[in-house]
């Protein structure tokens, strides 16, 4: 398989302004206002970009679903990291051939992408996602 | 001012057997491969694009990533980014009174690094670096 890169971070969040108002306080980081109409619901995200990748905070506003399960017991900081693969479907193949568990390839709440989760049983204990951009 | 995400740091149990998934499996290149005794910390550099996973096994219970380890078990242990004067940025930060682990920047893996104290940044360790050429 091959990786392309380090996609964005991940960063649970109970307030998506004042995290992101804390991140520019402290780094200088500014919210690119033209990415931040995901598709579906149940978060507020903001999209911070920095070098090729970007920060990806997220509070759940649905009381339901994965991800809100996830905060509800691991609270505010780092979730999970994305990772930009060349070939998604081959990827999970791959992974899959060396008894890697691996959700099945879905549509991303970016337009354009497709993303898979690794097991984090696998990862020592960090949700990877993968993604696939166009 | 910050370039990039120089690397993500990820606490492990056991370099060698978390090599396996990172290195074997998702395919990522070792760059490099350490022992760090003041920051008690074993530990591999792997390149992943412009950036870097680092794995960090701690040499004892009681070094910061043991305590970590601890209390949170394996996972995402800190962001660092790049920043071209670490020193400036850590008197930045005590000019805007922000609560810092480093006041001033140390010798680390990435070159001269400082860190954050994470009650600054919701929960998230943050480091920063400017490696040295």
């Amino acid at each position: 398989m091959k990786v392309k890169k380090l996609d964005h971070v991940i960063i649970a969040v109970n307030d998506v302004d004042t995290a992101a108002a804390s991140w520019g306080h402290l780094v200088g980081l500014k919210v690119d206002e033209s990415l931040n109409q995901p598709l579906g619901s149940g978060f507020k995200v903001a999209r911070l970009p920095i070098g090729d990748s970007f920060l990806e905070l997220v509070q759940p506003v649905a009381k339901e679903g994965r991800f809100y399960a996830q905060f509800q017991e691991r609270g505010e900081g780092m979730f999970s990291i994305s990772v930009e693969v060349e070939d998604l479907d081959a990827a999970v193949t791959h992974l899959r051939s060396k008894d890697v568990k691996v959700s099945e390839p879905e549509a991303s709440i970016w337009p354009g992408a497709r993303v898979a989760r690794i097991n984090h049983e696998y990862t020592n204990g960090v949700s990877i996602q993968l993604i696939e951009r166009k | 001012m910050i370039e990039k995400i120089h690397h993500i740091g990820i606490a492990v149990h056991d370099l060698e057997q978390s090599l396996k998934f990172y290195r074997d499996t998702l395919g990522l290149h070792v760059h490099a491969q350490d022992t760090v005794q003041d920051q008690g910390v074993s530990a591999a550099l792997l390149t992943i694009g412009t950036s870097e996973i680092e794995l960090l096994q701690p040499l004892s219970p009681d070094s910061p990533v043991g305590k970590f380890l601890e209390r949170k078990g394996e996972g995402l242990h800190h962001i660092c980014f790049q920043t071209s004067d670490v020193d400036a940025e850590l008197d930045e930060l005590k000019r805007k009174d922000v609560p810092l682990v480093d006041q001033t920047p140390r010798k680390g893996l990435a070159g001269m690094i400082g860190f954050l104290h994470p009650k600054a940044s919701h929960g998230v360790l943050v480091e920063l670096a400017t490696p040295i050429e």
